[in-house]
């Protein structure tokens, strides 16, 4: 079994590579990652079959790993670890999720990895939203790949039938989410001005009007102007204001 | 316990009898202020109920300077008494105080008596005895009333006072589990590979650990508490390796003022929980303790760098608030509202200060 160790604190690691070394030849840790973002590309580079990943980090939680990962393919199986969680436990508890605390004990960590390949990977979807953390990224499908945009990045989601168009500085991409759970999970980062759109109050910079009297916003770093419904122009227009 | 306290520090047994006692102390400016006020209403009432028409301002003149009379004596005399009274139980010091200030009424009625001119028709040993008994009548249910007054605000004073340190004591014993495990993490991964290095952490950490657990009431100088701080951070430090770094920035004759024990230590974990560990590049946290104002406030103060990106200062985050309340707490419990602690946030800054006046300190210190 191919495993990824996942964990801030080199000598967190430490511990447990050398735990996987006296488990026997079955276990190779194939890597190591200090943060999320590096535990994503590892996955995708070395195509681990099990991640021994821990929930507190830096650059994005191991929680959030997790969930980025759950979309992806050959997602691997995912032991989390942590000294002292309770609502993150709470909902691992629940969702009958596997976990080990720090210290971890050799017998747990042997149990687990046993355990490991039966463990579904939908269950966790649930633990979205229980964590107080949001999400920092949105990861998208690319050819089997994932691709992982930042929050800050993105200029606009718009729905479009099935699915929703996300446009971000680096280009666009397609993703299954509601622009609801969306509004709802990043109300600091995105306004509603339609009701198919929501766009970055980063981003916006100003209000057009045409002809007709129809509203388009402008967003920087983006030529396209997004209409704006007659029922949300005043509240863009007070956000215009309040940001100066 | 009760032998170390009469062996090592006397005045502190002789102290805390006299909080344990229920009259306050007279001789303060706002007991003193308070008795003068009491006995004036009484000379009103006095007054009001006794006075003939076209007598009154004479007789609330005499009157008052009569109540007064006994109202200073006694303060004066129950002032000075104070440390005798402390031995008794309250019950009996009660007795006593009731004694005193009759005693008192007894002897101004006396002297009033015989100096103050009266129709030779009040001149009586009828008249006599009559003032005399009146005068320790009204007195007895004064008395009984203020020391009454006295008992009721030595008991909600003291109930205030219980709360306090019990949410004092609470707040200090969470120990904070994710630092404890953590910690266990690294020194069972450095029994493996670097023995001596898990035999300084379990050293540290005991220290730190005993710090948690003792007398919340005893203080301790600024220098043993950057010493436990030093203690906790070095056990951050081989959890977080080069992420962390410390800059200390203490004066030395800082180092010798008393304050109650983890004052500064809970700031430092915030900054290295909220301010570091989000940080994948780490940062520094200083750390500054100094005399400000001429040397009248000592001034501790701790800084983490703050990224924007990372989101790493947020003041509300719960963890953050849990320790800033715990301390303003404590910090109003001890001071009486004259230290604080002060947040502040900028772009690349987020900085937590403490400044106590020297006064209180020393104050405390006795």
């Amino acid at each position: 079994m191919k495993i990824l160790v996942v964990d801030d604190e080199a000598l967190a690691r430490e511990r447990l590579i050398a735990m996987l070394d006296e488990l026997g030849d079955d276990y190779s840790v194939v890597g190591q990652a200090e943060n999320g973002m590096q535990a994503i590309e590892q996955v995708l580079a070395l195509q681990p079959d099990t991640l021994l990943l821990d929930i507190h980090m830096p650059k994005m939680n191991g929680l959030e790993v997790a969930l980025h990962l759950a979309k992806h393919e050959h997602a691997p199986a995912i032991i989390f670890t942590t000294a002292y969680d309770e609502h993150a436990l709470a909902a691992f508890e629940a969702q009958a999720i596997a976990y080990l605390l720090k210290p971890i004990q050799a017998e747990q960590l042997s149990i687990s990895l046993q355990k490991a390949r039966q463990l579904q990977q939908g269950q966790l979807k649930d633990i979205q939203g229980r964590d107080e953390s949001k999400r920092t990224h949105i990861s998208v499908k690319l050819r089997g790949d994932l691709q992982l945009i930042p929050i800050a990045d993105v200029q606009y989601f718009r729905a479009d039938q099935k699915y929703i168009e996300m446009r971000h500085s680096a280009g666009t991409s397609l993703i299954e989410e509601s622009l609801k759970t969306l509004e709802e999970e990043f109300p600091e980062y995105f306004i509603r001005v339609h009701r198919n759109a929501l766009i970055s109050i980063k981003a916006v910079t100003g209000i057009e009007r045409d002809s007709l009297g129809r509203s388009y916003a402008l967003l920087s770093g983006c030529e396209e102007k997004l209409d704006v419904s007659r029922r949300h122009v005043t509240g863009l227009r007070r956000l215009l204001k309040s940001k100066g | 316990m009760k032998q170390s306290d009469r062996h090592s520090a006397p005045h502190i047994s002789q102290q805390s009898r006299l909080d344990g006692l229920f009259l306050p102390d007279l001789c303060s400016i706002r007991i003193l202020f308070l008795v003068i006020f009491i006995a004036q209403l009484l000379a009103f009432i006095i007054t009001l109920a006794a006075s003939e028409m076209g007598e009154i301002w004479l007789d609330l003149g005499l009157i008052s300077l009569f109540v007064q009379w006994v109202a200073l004596a006694s303060v004066l005399l129950l002032c000075l008494s104070r440390p005798f009274l402390a031995r008794l139980d309250n019950t009996r010091a009660a007795i006593a105080s009731f004694v005193v200030i009759n005693f008192v009424t007894l002897l101004v009625s006396e002297v009033s008596f015989s100096y103050i001119a009266l129709p030779d028709a009040a001149r009586g040993e009828a008249a006599h005895i009559d003032f005399l008994l009146r005068n320790l009548g009204i007195s007895s249910i004064v008395a009984l009333l203020t020391l009454r007054y006295f008992y009721i605000q030595y008991r909600s004073s003291k109930s205030m006072r219980a709360e306090s340190a019990s949410r004092i004591e609470a707040l200090q014993a969470r120990i904070r589990p994710h630092f404890l495990f953590n910690s266990m993490n690294i020194i069972a991964s450095l029994t493996r590979s670097d023995p001596k290095l898990a035999e300084q952490a379990v050293e540290n950490l005991s220290q730190v650990f005993r710090a948690s657990l003792s007398d919340t009431k005893k203080q301790i100088s600024l220098g043993e508490e950057i010493s436990i701080c030093k203690s906790y951070l070095q056990i951050e430090m081989l959890r977080l390796g080069d992420r962390l770094r410390v800059n200390w920035q203490i004066d030395s004759d800082t180092e010798n003022n008393m304050i109650p024990p983890l004052l500064l230590q809970p700031l430092i974990e915030n900054a290295v929980v909220h301010g570091i560990e989000p940080l994948a590049e780490g940062g520094e946290i200083t750390i500054y303790a100094q005399h400000i104002d001429d040397g009248k406030t000592l001034s501790l103060c701790i800084t983490n760098p703050c990224d924007a990106e990372n989101d790493n200062c947020i003041p509300s985050s719960k963890g953050n608030q849990l320790a800033h309340n715990n301390i303003k707490a404590r910090l109003n419990a001890l001071y009486e509202g004259l230290s604080h602690l002060i947040i502040e946030k900028d772009a690349s800054k987020y900085t937590a200060r403490i400044d106590i006046p020297i006064a209180m300190l020393n104050r405390k210190e006795e």
